[in-house]
């Protein structure tokens, strides 16, 4: 009875991606040269939420059809194909895990742990998501309601404490760096969105999932980019854009009457975030190496995905150069965004609609 | 072994010289059809075992024997309501059928009265306790339920005290507490089912249920897992415990337990199944959620407002009792900028004279405080003080006198430890984590405690026990449930909606599509 697989509530779904994605909030480094900064960006992230929402619309199509996974849907196309299809969403899968680690760690040299070295931070974040990831997605889908509830209590002090700080004299027209600077910033912001990858693997496995899901997501996770960034923007204004984690810099500027400072609700937060997020991909990732090694156990898939993505954290980790350059080069972030979310589930949709009569299977909801 | 090796199928477990134990031997063959032979099967089954009481006499003629246990039986009752009755019996033209036709519908030797056609039946009935009536020339035999073995009275529960409620709590004889049970819920729903564990004890047990309430797919994964225990003795229903849990290897339990009859009531009234097994005064109940540790009887007799209040106060001894000694080590070693000034230099003035750090320090004091609680425990009650004074003044006194630990040490310790027994069905796993979290503190700080808090979390999310998450109804989510979770509201509104188990949310037992997010 309890070993069989559970399905997750959309709900959870939406809280577990929107956790992972603000993960990217909180390792936000206003220098690198692709992102948009100040005003600019307050108007980029509700217009690159309405873009994902619309690139991610093969896939919804996708699933709506067929209900089942996209990589179900690969391999029923053809056997090399599905391969492909899981080797490419495995590998990015470990390439976020790997990042996660290794930006989690930078920041708590950084800021927390000034005297230590990463590995230590990298083996004790792989091992326990390794753990977590093993356990099933029910498990750290779960986890995720608390940290949500976690999160809205450090938004609702965050706004209790800073908005009197307010200073909207930092409050510039969006459009003074012309509109390319507009355009390029949604389309960083958008393609930023990895979390979308995670969530093709995760919809099938997700009661009564679909667009509304979808656009739960991208709502709740504009909605709070757009809050503290609106708070880092109108607080530090300008001061911002010389701090490594503006974020964490936020946080230790507030003071709230008994509550003193927050950044260690901040850095509480912070850790959670990395952990779910470190989390998800490595579930991801096993149930990818799965998909091709069908004989091999979750468990064991686990660990071979947490030893893998840890050691490649452990050799980028420390100096952040490769990080730092793959965060400088846009299309090293567009471009696996756009092929695993956008154009692997347009081609399996027109694989899959090429393949099968109009009657056939899976006419969706 | 090789990396290849992993991606291979695993090979099948080879065959184990274990053999599971076996039944007594001819436990299951009839009676034989001589009084005489039965006897003498019985003697040899049991081993001339020196508490077999067999009387032989003549009732109307007619060879029979009255075979008991010394001690089990009620002496008084016995003689009163079976031996006079039996021994005064005058029948015309006496036949063993005429015998066993008077004794079915004539008399009333015990209420409880029993036929058999085994051996099986025949050994299991006399180790009970019941007075067992074997003649000549009719096959079954006939068991008086009259046991009178001594045994502890109903008493006021010593683990789960309360203030409004009834002062009854379940004790080590099964048939007491079955009418513990069965006077608080009168409803013809309410089921004992009998079962037996144990291959040599053959512990006689009952599930409690109520038909109606309780989900048909529970009841039948219960029942099968019960069937799966193949233990040669069953002492205790801790024995039985690691059946009914889904992961035995977690932390936390899927499997509650209470001595509390009421409790039990109120359990089972929300479609749980609870078990009782004799010489055990506790009763478990599966499938047992997360946040009913922190619940208790007083909480529905209070106010709503102060149940929350109480409720509110046990979440916080919770995080208190396991958190708290990690977070003081962690914080005080690696982040003390994070703690208000004037409570740092409090600590650093009683630390900066301790030879130990805080890590060890603060393992040392509480592994100290573990073998005194285990000594108190196990120690009779009459040097307890002893314990007590030792506690108090050489370890609490001497040793901050000493200079050997802190002030503010001892001071946690104490808060640490009240804490804990404020939801005692979480000390264990409650202990343990204590240790580690001081460990995962000293060795990492604020991050390894963040880090080892989330791997709990993950632990506690993963258990299903019976196909109910554990920490439902808070996630999954189910509204209707939350009522009396983190709020106790009024009566009122509990009793608008009954609570059903089954009826949360990610619950298995139910159709898939059942549940409302």
């Amino acid at each position: 009875m309890e070993n069989k697989p559970r399905m997750i509530s959309g709900s959870q779904l939406v809280f577990l991606l929107l956790i992972s994605r603000l993960f990217t909030l909180f390792t936000f480094v206003p220098r690198a040269r692709t992102a948009a900064s100040g005003s600019t960006a307050l108007l980029c992230i509700p217009l690159a939420g309405i873009a994902v929402g619309i690139l991610l619309l093969p896939s919804l199509l996708l699933f709506r059809r067929t209900q089942t996974g996209l990589l179900d849907c690969a391999f029923q196309v053809g056997s090399g194909y599905g391969l492909l299809v899981s080797l490419l969403f495995g590998a990015f899968c470990l390439y976020m895990a790997a990042f996660t680690v290794s930006h989690f760690s930078f920041f708590m040299t950084s800021v927390v742990y000034p005297n230590s070295t990463p590995w230590v931070f990298v083996i004790l974040l792989t091992l326990a998501a390794g753990y977590a990831a093993s356990l099933g997605l029910e498990a750290f889908s779960r986890m995720s309601v608390w940290v949500f509830s976690l999160l809205l209590l450090l938004l609702v002090l965050f706004l209790c404490a800073l908005l009197p700080e307010a200073n909207m004299v930092y409050l510039t027209s969006p459009l003074l760096d012309g509109t390319p600077a507009v355009g390029k910033g949604i389309f960083y912001t958008a393609v930023n969105h990895a979390e979308a990858v995670a969530l093709l693997l995760l919809l099938p496995r997700a009661r009564r999932a679909g667009g509304r899901t979808v656009a739960g997501w991208l709502v709740l996770t504009v909605l709070a980019y757009e809050l503290l960034s609106f708070l880092t923007l109108t607080v530090l204004g300008d001061y911002a854009k010389t701090r490594i984690f503006p974020l964490h810099t936020l946080s230790s500027l507030t003071q709230l009457s008994g509550f003193g400072r927050l950044d260690l609700l901040h850095i509480t937060l912070w850790i959670f975030a990395a952990f779910l997020r470190m989390t998800v991909y490595l579930y991801c990732a096993a149930v990818c190496l799965r998909r091709m090694l069908p004989n091999l156990r979750f468990g064991r898939a686990c660990a071979c995905c947490a030893a893998v993505s840890g050691v490649w954290a452990l050799m980028t980790a420390q100096g952040m150069r490769f990080w730092n350059q793959a965060a400088e080069q846009i299309w090293t972030v567009a471009a696996p965004f756009l092929l695993l979310a956008v154009a692997a589930p347009l081609a399996t949709l027109l694989f899959t609609s090429l393949g099968q009569s109009p009657t056939g299977k899976g006419n969706g909801k | 072994m090789k990396i290849t090796e992993m991606f291979k199928r695993r090979p099948a477990a080879p065959e184990s010289a274990y053999q599971p134990p076996q039944p007594d031997a001819g436990l299951d063959r009839k009676l034989a059809p001589t009084l005489q032979q039965r006897l003498s099967d019985l003697r040899e089954m049991v081993g001339n075992t020196g508490d077999l009481i067999v009387n032989e006499l003549a009732v109307c003629g007619i060879d029979c024997a009255v075979v008991m246990c010394e001690g089990m039986v009620a002496t008084a009752v016995f003689a009163e309501l079976f031996a006079e009755p039996l021994t005064a019996l005058r029948l015309d033209q006496p036949t063993p059928e005429k015998l066993l036709g008077w004794v079915r519908h004539q008399s009333l030797l015990a209420p409880d009265q029993k036929e058999f056609h085994t051996y099986g039946d025949l050994t299991r009935f006399i180790m009970s306790g019941f007075v067992v009536l074997l003649a000549e020339g009719v096959e079954p035999g006939l068991a008086f339920g009259i046991q009178g073995y001594d045994g502890r009275s109903v008493s006021e529960p010593a683990g789960e005290s309360n203030e409004r409620g009834s002062r009854e709590g379940f004790i080590e004889k099964l048939r007491p507490n079955l009418s513990l049970v069965r006077r608080r819920l009168k409803s013809a729903d309410l089921t004992f089912e009998m079962v037996n564990f144990g291959v040599k004890s053959r512990t006689d047990g009952a599930l409690v249920y109520l038909r109606g309430a309780v989900s048909p797919e529970l009841l039948e994964e219960v029942r099968r897992r019960l069937s799966q225990v193949k233990i040669d003795v069953v002492l205790e229903s801790g024995y039985l415990q690691p059946f009914l849990d889904s992961k035995p290897l977690s932390i936390f339990s899927g499997v509650g337990y209470t001595e509390r009859p009421d409790t039990l009531c109120a359990k089972v009234s929300e479609g749980r199944i609870g078990l009782l097994v004799d010489g055990t005064p506790y009763a478990l109940i599966v499938p047992y959620l997360f946040n009913e540790h922190f619940q208790s009887f007083d909480d529905y007799a209070h106010r709503p407002y102060f149940a929350t209040f109480i409720r509110w106060l046990k979440y916080a001894a919770f995080l208190f009792s396991f958190l708290l000694p990690g977070l003081y080590v962690g914080l005080g070693s690696f982040h003390p900028e994070l703690l208000p000034k004037n409570l740092l230099l409090k600590l650093a003035q009683s630390e900066a004279v301790t030879p130990l750090p805080l890590m060890f320090e603060a393992l040392l004091i509480f592994f100290i405080y573990e073998i005194m609680r285990e000594a108190g425990l196990r120690m009779p009650k009459s040097v307890g003080h002893a314990v007590s004074i030792v506690g108090a003044l050489v370890i609490g006194d001497a040793a901050v006198t000493a200079g050997l630990i802190g002030a503010p040490m001892v001071l946690l310790v104490a808060m640490t430890a009240i804490s804990s027994f404020v939801v005692p069905s979480l000390y264990e796993p409650v202990t343990l984590l204590r240790f580690g979290f001081i460990l995962i503190g000293g060795i990492a700080g604020l991050f390894g405690i963040v880090l080892a808090l989330c791997a709990v979390l993950a632990n506690l999310c993963a258990i299903n026990p019976l196909g109910v998450p554990a920490t439902s109804p808070a996630a999954p989510f189910s509204l209707y449930a939350m009522r009396d979770v983190l709020f106790r509201v009024g009566w009122k509104t509990l009793s608008q909606e009954d609570l059903r188990i089954q009826g949360l949310t990610g619950s298995d037992l139910k159709g898939e599509d059942a549940d409302g997010e």
